[in-house]
């Protein structure tokens, strides 16, 4: 028996310049991706760079903010993200190495998988920042780290803002949140906070941000007093703070002045200098005040005396209205 | 669109962040002969035997004992620290309301204050005395007597050992060099009168309570400049660990305050009394003080604003006037029509820059960046292929708007820069059509096949024996063509313009 099989080019360039052809040939072996999610490493790579470009690492600062008195010293400017931007920044990169009529039906049915891929680039960003920090967070922020395993919807607006002042470089570690309400209930996923220079601070987040509150951080707590007016003179004091749970008040809140005076800093100035202050008889002097008003017997080392004199975390509060 | 700045009204508690506070963080092994009595190093040296004893129950094998020695040094920096200095508060050089803040420096190693010993000699920390950090941080006025800071070689710290040269009149209390160091090092050192010394200097007593370890629990509200820097001094089962040297000194108002971090290693013993008085431990005839210098900084306590809430508080004021909330290009009060036209694409985020057409023209365009003052939405088709597509022209204006060209144009170029992502976009591409083509080359086969088997059933319907035939001869085929498919498809790959008739027997 002898039978002739015949494959006639034809048939396949014919395929090849049809996308949706294309494209259902090439699914044919694959799983079905509903979500869209980049499966290989090679997709994966490939989605981290494009989340990273569509949160434009690598975008000189003058495409950014192309004069700079959008940006003057001393301000925080609001932005929106435009997607369509964005879509165009994409599409140039994956435009590289397009040369021939083949090379554009193939763009035109597969491009949309990468658009697709950068999305959930995007939301892995901040995972990669945090990397074993994460291992650390607290429970409410871990959980909302684990929801950036979804892709950001391309509806979801991108918002932010650029933050150019000397806060930035001298609270290098400045906390910011960002919500989705005025109450300060909805927090907003981070997406991006980077410095683009030592007083240029950048945050991008998911979502149309209401209110952003930008608090100091632990490793700028300070030792500090409390500095009153008193006819004209100013005197240091220092109030207390509860050391455990005592009474219905919590650790760390304050002592109210009924309860425990504040010490007069004055008093445990040393004779003969200014300013200095006999740290050890303060310290005594406190641990035996926490005794006889809150009846705190526990241990008083440096631990608890910073906590003592530790000043209490600063917040500033900006709250956008949209009337526009 | 306005923005309202406001302080929060209550300072929150500084546990909120969860930190933890602890009293000193002491380290299993140190450089000097401080630590448990049979543990001591000497010289910072550790001596770490293994024993095993091997013997027979039947006395076969006689009672051998096998020994291993590891000898190894511990080494903690003294003279300075390259890298370990965290931050320092007040930041350098700030000018703001400092007056009742205690300075102080925070440092990269949750063990480093405790890895020395400010008593010499100090075997233990048994002692609460012993806990005495040797590291300590002092506050010094413009209007104090003046200090000098200079650089000197270990050997202008001594005047006992060979030919050292401490100024007559200079105390530096008695030390020892350990592994590694040289009289010829050098090191930063500060001469303090020895009056303001025993003014500034804290006591012995004071010491433990001016170094503390915070225990910083990360949270996902930091740069990623900061959280590098946390990931460094964490691991997956440790959080971040900071200690902190605080000064006993409140600074001056109105003057340059000189905050120093300094050693107070072999310094118990001639720290002032807590009246100020001078230890009897200071050579009489001393008229400094020398120190060594580990991080100066600077600061000034005024009524200005350069604290962390007087600068958010003050954004986007000049001179007490607003200068705006978005990130745009501020619109003049023009009423022309032609005012109108470019306030108005101001408030959509453009700007005009300087365009240099192809053709060699100067023009002006507008530009918009990414972020805009205001919510934008669209969609592209894709692919778009190139910036001249999608370029804009207005007519009423004879301006283009190159935005999204620009943005294009951007893409294409840092693509290309990083060989990674172009080699992998590449190979994903070329994935794609090869499996199309694969896959392609299946169907036919398939569908050729399913002809040729069709073709042959019809003549064999009625006989049952030929039936059986035709099952064999069809597994046969298929056996046959899977073998030769790669053949097949490469060939065909490699000729496709021509027809490819291949036979089959």
């Amino acid at each position: 028996m002898k039978t002739q099989l015949k494959l006639d080019s034809n048939n396949l360039l014919n395929t090849l310049s049809n996308p949706a052809e294309l494209r259902r040939l090439r699914n044919l072996k694959r799983a079905e991706n509903l979500s869209g999610e980049p499966l290989s490493s090679e997709e994966k790579n490939l989605a981290d760079w494009l989340g990273r470009l569509k949160l434009l690492h690598g975008v000189p600062f003058n495409y950014i903010v192309p004069d700079v008195s959008m940006l003057p010293m001393e301000s925080i400017r609001f932005f929106y993200v435009d997607s369509l931007w964005l879509d165009y920044l994409t599409e140039g990169a994956l435009s590289i190495g397009r040369s021939t009529a083949g090379d554009s039906v193939h763009d035109k049915a597969f491009l949309g998988d990468l658009h697709v891929f950068s999305r959930f680039g995007v939301k892995a960003q901040r995972n990669k920042v945090l990397g074993h920090l994460s291992f650390h967070l607290n429970a409410a922020e871990r959980d909302r780290l684990a929801n950036s395993a979804s892709p950001i919807t391309p509806t979801e607006k991108i918002t932010g803002f650029l933050l150019r002042s000397g806060v930035v470089s001298g609270w290098e570690g400045l906390q910011v949140e960002a919500f989705l309400d005025d109450a300060a209930t909805k927090p907003c996923q981070l997406l991006r906070m980077d410095h683009l220079s030592p007083n240029v601070l950048l945050c991008m987040f998911e979502g149309m941000v209401k209110k952003v509150i930008i608090h100091e951080y632990p490793e700028v707590l300070h030792f500090g007093v409390d500095a009153d007016a008193v006819g004209g003179e100013t005197v240091f004091t220092k109030s207390f703070r509860y050391i455990v749970d005592h009474d219905g008040h919590s650790a760390g809140e304050q002592v109210p002045v009924t309860v425990a005076p504040p010490v007069q800093i004055a008093d445990f100035a040393r004779a003969g200098s200014t300013g200095v202050v006999r740290i050890n008889d303060l310290a005594n002097a406190m641990k035996k005040e926490l005794e006889n008003t809150i009846a705190y017997n526990g241990a008083f080392t440096a631990a608890e005396f910073a906590l003592e004199m530790v000043e209490g975390v600063e917040a500033v509060n900006f709250k956008i209205d949209i009337n526009q | 669109m306005t923005l309202t700045i406001e302080n929060n009204p209550a300072k929150e508690s500084p546990l909120t962040g969860n930190l933890i506070f602890y009293q000193h963080m002491l380290p299993p092994l140190t450089s000097s002969a401080t630590g448990a009595a049979e543990s001591a190093a000497v010289g910072g040296t550790y001596k770490l035997t293994v024993e095993e004893t091997i013997s027979s129950k039947d006395g076969k094998i006689e009672e051998t004992t096998y020994q291993n020695i590891n000898v190894f040094g511990v080494r903690s920096p003294r003279f300075s620290l390259p890298g370990l200095i965290s931050s320092v508060y007040p930041p350098e050089s700030a000018q703001g309301e400092y007056a009742n803040v205690l300075a102080h420096v925070c440092l990269n190693r949750g063990t480093l204050p405790w890895e020395r010993n400010a008593v010499s000699g100090a075997s233990g920390f048994d002692a609460e005395a012993d806990k005495a950090p040797w590291l300590g941080t002092l506050l010094f006025y413009e209007t104090d007597p003046a200090v000098a800071i200079k650089q000197v070689t270990l050997l202008e710290l001594t005047n006992v050992n060979k030919s050292g040269t401490l100024p007559a009149g200079t105390f530096f209390p008695p030390f020892e060099l350990e592994d590694g160091e040289q009289y010829t090092d050098s090191c930063m050192v500060i001469d303090i009168p020895v009056a303001l010394f025993n003014q500034v200097a804290p006591t012995l007593a004071d010491l433990p309570w001016l170094a503390h370890v915070r225990e910083i629990q990360p949270t996902n509200k930091q740069s990623a400049k900061y959280l590098d820097k946390l990931k460094t001094l964490s691991s997956e089962t440790d959080s971040p660990k900071l200690s902190t040297v605080i000064t006993n000194r409140l600074p001056i108002t109105g003057a340059q305050n000189v905050a120093c971090l300094v050693s107070f290693e072999n310094y118990a013993k001639y720290l002032p009394g807590n009246d100020g008085s001078q230890s009897a431990d200071i050579p009489a005839g001393t008229e400094t003080v020398r120190m060594i210098l580990l991080k100066q900084w600077q600061f000034f306590a005024t009524k200005q604003d350069q604290t962390f809430s007087g600068y958010l508080l003050n954004l986007n004021k000049k001179d007490g006037q607003p200068t705006g909330t978005m990130l745009q290009l501020n619109p003049d009060n023009g009423t022309s029509e032609a005012d109108k036209a470019i306030n108005n694409a101001f408030n959509m985020g453009y700007v005009p820059l300087n365009h240099h057409t192809r053709q060699g023209d100067n023009t002006v365009s507008w530009y918009k960046g990414p972020f805009l003052p205001f919510v934008s939405a669209g969609t592209i088709d894709i692919p778009v292929n190139g910036p001249d597509t999608c370029t804009a022209y207005n007519p009423d204006t004879g301006m283009f708007d190159v935005s999204f060209a620009a943005a294009w144009q951007l893409g294409r170029l840092l693509a290309l820069q990083n060989g990674n992502f172009a080699t992998a976009l590449y190979n994903w591409k070329r994935a794609n059509t090869q499996e199309a083509i694969s896959a392609f080359e299946e169907e036919m086969i398939k569908k050729t096949l399913k002809e040729i088997v069709d073709e042959e059933a019809e003549q064999t319907q009625t006989d049952e024996a030929r039936i059986i035939g035709r099952d064999a001869a069809q597994l046969e085929l298929a056996q046959l063509m899977a073998h030769s498919l790669n053949k097949i498809l490469s060939q065909f790959i490699n000729n496709k313009d021509g027809e490819n008739t291949i036979e089959i027997r």
